[in-house]
């Protein structure tokens, strides 16, 4: 697409491909880099390399896994379904508004986007939280936090940062598809709403999403580079520092996106400041890689070229992001092709770069081959020449005015720059090919790779190449962050089975869990099989998505309860609740199969998937408080609309269902004291739910009238939504407690459907709030 | 469970949560003074005045020195446990928890050193700045 593009743009007056193609092009390009190859990628490298490189055999949840893959295929084939139908999307990957509204996107490409993007948002989501339980709790026993690979910490701060900042744009997504589909108006200026709320939304999933994939290539280099300079990379701590502080920092930069919107001064520089405190942390990490560098005795392998090559062009993109979060230059230089330079310097430079040096440092583990040397040299010798060749001229037509997203442009303007441009995406291009042929041809001729061919010190590494599926044959205690330099045996002591879970009991996967900090041990885990319930519930997401986008809401429901099902039947068959296999493990191995609740991997996903909740949650309020604050009049009627003694009623309920539950778990022991604070608490909650389906149907206000009469029935809904999920997770609960399942020591399925409960309760409680607020307003 | 022990013996912990005292800081400290502002200037208070100081800087740059306080005191107790703990002398069996411990009291050091300073350097654009 890249390619079609630049070919469009290599002489002036071109119609080549025409506008549309070209903006339908421009669109899907953006989309795919950032959300179908950036995230997918990233994601996919740690889910493949992180249970090694912990030393460990599997991540936290292999199902919840399986389910977040099929939600990323399908998300991608649904939307690049929108070619067979000819409804591409067509508004860019930003999807802004009015230009993604029904009334300037006729057709249903927008809606391609919006479902298909929300499906792999899912999917990126539950990697997310896959990954960072895993590397809180599925390490190799002694691999404390100062112990952890590098690559492993940068993971674990990414994770963190998708599943807070995916949230704000899945519910965009939500609210734009609403206003497209049932006509309720958020971004419609004149009912009330502000189509500078999707940009908010937007950038606020969007900036982070930078870092999100910075950063994973930043631990990619801090690994190899270790590994090149046959030395620990220098500043460890700082390192972590740096990515830490980088993940905190990435959420305040998303209005330096806007500068050009017409908002207060005040909050433009607020974001100037802290998109240049950024340039701190990656000063950081710049100066402790080449500190490595010039410390170490660098070997100059292809791995390492990319990662030459990643320093250089990553600061160059840096520095014009430091003279973009100016705001003067930033008006300037606003949607021209300067700024289409720097994100490609940044993107390219900083995750396509050491991307491709990881493939060629880690291809040996799933290979067990080389790829070839020269080759590579080549490969990188071509993109560096190609990318700096199609993109430095960018910075020079933008500075002339170019701006970009034009599918042509007139004689006499920019002829040479875009010329050259093109020549030198052609050479991008050209490497690409090389790297494949490279990849192909290796696959079958490369050289073996033996046992660790790069002499590395982290434990991926101490496996037989290519890698088993199990990773490693026993599970050895780990005393430093570089295990292979400090014991060069230990390769042959864990393949000769000198460590624990050696033999692992026929037919079942077992791994040690420890302790998030200090690293450890804890108990065994029984993990899953395969399994085709991920799957089901993937189909039934997906289907749920096409409902919406055929207007066939009966599918919609249909899909959505079975998903529910689904779901449910994949938690009854926790291998864990197990109680005669997880005897049978106890005695052949000699470690027990589980602890408190507060250890189990299962009350960490929840805790964690809550924070993701958190995160749609806080952004719904952060655009009922926007809307409220630039819309006008509010309410823009008068009178009472909203009963207030139906909220005090629903209020109470609520209040009262978390309470019952609360006293039913102090009695985790008696099942019939848990089960009547369950069955009360169902009581209750029908009470709420019934108080605010009363509130809404007697409040008469259309959705469509104004953005208001929206808001209320869109936080309702959201609440209500929570509380028919509660219901199910208290059902499956009580369900579980009559089968004789509950086990009062780690009594995880109660104790997950608890936090659940009180954090419905919290969401139901801010919703009343505001809706007693807006009801005393009129 | 005989081998339980093999795997598990260091008992002592310590919040690692405390490594994040200065970024939370630094993010509390942005969202208080973004609210502020751009609230304040939404709703058009940009020229209400407290004893004639007004009132949206006054707000804001309270929220930055209530913040630059806060990071200011999470790096100092940082670096002092830090310094507490190179003065104890440990067994060889103590020593991994030592390390770690130190590790997390230097990395929430100098986190919370550059959370100050971005915290003041958000509070001289308050001050600095025209507020709307």
């Amino acid at each position: 697409m890249a390619l079609l593009m630049r070919t469009q743009l290599i002489v002036p007056d071109n119609n080549l491909i025409g506008h549309q193609l070209y903006n339908e092009l421009f669109t899907m390009h953006g989309t795919t880099m950032l959300f179908l190859f950036a995230v997918p990628m990233v994601e996919g490298v740690a889910i493949y390399l992180l249970p090694s490189m912990l030393g460990t055999r599997d991540l936290a949840f292999p199902r919840l896994s399986a389910f977040g893959y099929w939600c990323f295929l399908f998300g991608g084939i649904l939307l690049y379904s929108s070619f067979l139908f000819a409804m591409v999307p067509d508004a860019g990957w930003t999807m802004y508004t009015p230009l993604s509204d029904r009334e300037f996107s006729p057709g249903q490409g927008v809606d391609f986007w919006l479902l298909g993007i929300t499906l792999v948002e899912v999917g990126s989501v539950t990697a997310a939280a896959e990954i960072a339980v895993s590397i809180l709790k599925t390490r190799a026993p002694g691999m404390s936090l100062n112990r952890m690979p590098l690559f492993a910490w940068y993971m674990l701060v990414v994770a963190f940062m998708i599943l807070f900042g995916f949230p704000p744009l899945i519910l965009g997504d939500a609210l734009l598809e609403i206003q497209r589909s049932f006509d309720w108006p958020f971004f419609d200026p004149t009912r009330g709403g502000d189509p500078l709320l999707w940009q908010h939304l937007f950038w606020i999933f969007g900036h982070p999403e930078v870092y999100i994939i910075f950063l994973p290539a930043a631990g990619f280099v801090s690994t190899m580079i270790a590994t090149f300079c046959q030395r620990p990379t220098v500043g460890y701590a700082w390192l972590v520092v740096s990515a830490v502080g980088t993940g905190f920092v990435s959420f305040g930069l998303w209005v330096h996106h806007m500068f050009a919107t017409g908002i207060p001064l005040i909050s433009m520089s607020l974001f100037s400041a802290a998109s240049m405190t950024v340039a701190i942390f990656a000063g950081i990490q710049v100066f402790a890689w080449l500190a490595t560098l010039w410390l170490g005795k660098p070997v100059l392998k292809t791995p390492m070229l990319f990662v030459c090559g990643f320093i250089f062009t990553f600061v160059a993109g840096g520095l014009t992001g430091v003279m973009l979060a100016s705001i003067p230059f930033d008006w300037q230089a606003h949607s021209s092709y300067f700024l289409v330079a720097h994100f490609h310097y940044v993107l390219i430079g900083g995750m396509v770069f050491p991307l491709f040096g990881a493939f060629y440092y880690w291809f040996p583990l799933f290979s067990g081959r080389m790829l070839s040397e020269r080759l590579g040299q080549w490969n990188f010798w071509l993109l560096f020449t190609g990318f700096n060749v199609a993109f430095f001229p960018m910075h020079v037509s933008g500075l002339k005015g170019m701006p970009r997203r034009v599918y042509t442009y007139p004689e006499g303007t920019w002829e040479w720059e875009n010329l050259i441009s093109t020549l030198g995406a052609y050479l991008i291009g050209l490497s690409v090919l090389l790297f494949i042929f490279n990849v192909v041809y290796s696959m079958r001729k490369g050289a073996a790779a033996g046992r660790n061919p790069w002499r590395a010190g982290t434990l991926e590494w101490a496996t037989p190449l290519p890698t088993p599926h199990y990773n490693h044959r026993s599970i050895a205690p780990v005393d430093d962050a570089y295990p292979l330099w400090k014991d060069p045996e230990l390769y042959t002591r864990i393949e000769r089975g000198d460590f624990m879970l050696a033999d692992a009991v026929r037919g079942q996967r077992l791994m040690p869990a420890v302790h998030p900090v200090s690293g450890e041990f804890e108990f065994v885990v029984v993990q899953a099989k395969p399994d085709v319930r991920p799957l089901a519930a993937a189909i039934a997401a997906t289907l749920a998505m096409v409902g919406f986008l055929t207007r066939m809401y009966w599918l919609c429901a249909l899909a959505a309860g079975g998903f529910l099902v689904i779901t449910l039947w994949w938690l009854w068959a926790l291998p864990q609740a197990d109680k005669g296999l997880r005897d049978a493990v106890e005695r052949a191995t000699g470690f027990v199969t589980g602890a408190g609740t507060k250890q189990a991997f299962g009350w960490w996903g929840t805790c964690i998937g809550l924070g993701a909740g958190a995160s749609i949650t806080a952004s719904l309020f952060f655009a009922c408080f926007y809307l409220w604050s630039t819309s006008g009049p509010w309410p823009p009627y008068s009178g009472t609309l909203l009963q207030p003694g139906l909220i005090w009623i629903s209020t109470a309920a609520l209040a009262f269902s978390s309470v019952s539950i609360a006293i039913g778990q102090r009695f985790p022991s008696r099942s019939m004291m848990l089960g009547t604070g369950l069955a009360l608490a169902v009581v209750a909650a029908l009470v709420h739910l019934f108080a605010q389906l009363k509130l809404l149907r007697d409040s008469g206000l259309p959705p469509r009238e104004h953005v208001y009469n929206a808001l209320i029935y869109t936080i309702s809904g959201y609440q209500l939504l929570h509380v028919l999920i509660g219901l199910a997770m208290v059902g499956f609960t009580l369900a579980w407690l009559i089968a004789r399942k509950h086990d009062h020591v780690r009594g995880l399925i109660a104790a997950n459907t608890a936090v659940f409960w009180h954090y419905m309760v919290v969401v139901g409680l801010a919703t009343n709030a505001a809706l007693y607020f807006w009801a005393g307003l009129a | 469970m005989t081998r339980q022990g093999e795997y598990s013996s260091d008992k002592r912990r310590e919040p690692a949560l405390s490594l994040l005292a200065g970024p939370i800081a630094w993010l509390a400290c942005f969202a208080i003074v973004y609210l502020i502002t751009g609230t304040g200037c939404t709703l058009d208070y940009a020229h209400t005045n407290i004893s004639g100081v007004n009132t949206l800087r006054l707000l804001a740059s309270s929220a930055a020195l209530v913040a630059a306080i806060l990071a200011a005191w999470s790096a100092f107790t940082a670096m002092q446990k830090r310094r507490s703990l190179q003065r104890t002398v440990v067994t060889v069996s103590e020593l991994p928890m030592r390390q770690r411990q130190e590790f997390v009291h230097f990395a929430g050091f100098i986190l919370s050193l550059i959370s100050l300073v971005g915290i003041l350097w958000l509070g001289a654009t308050v001050i600095l700045n025209p507020i709307c």
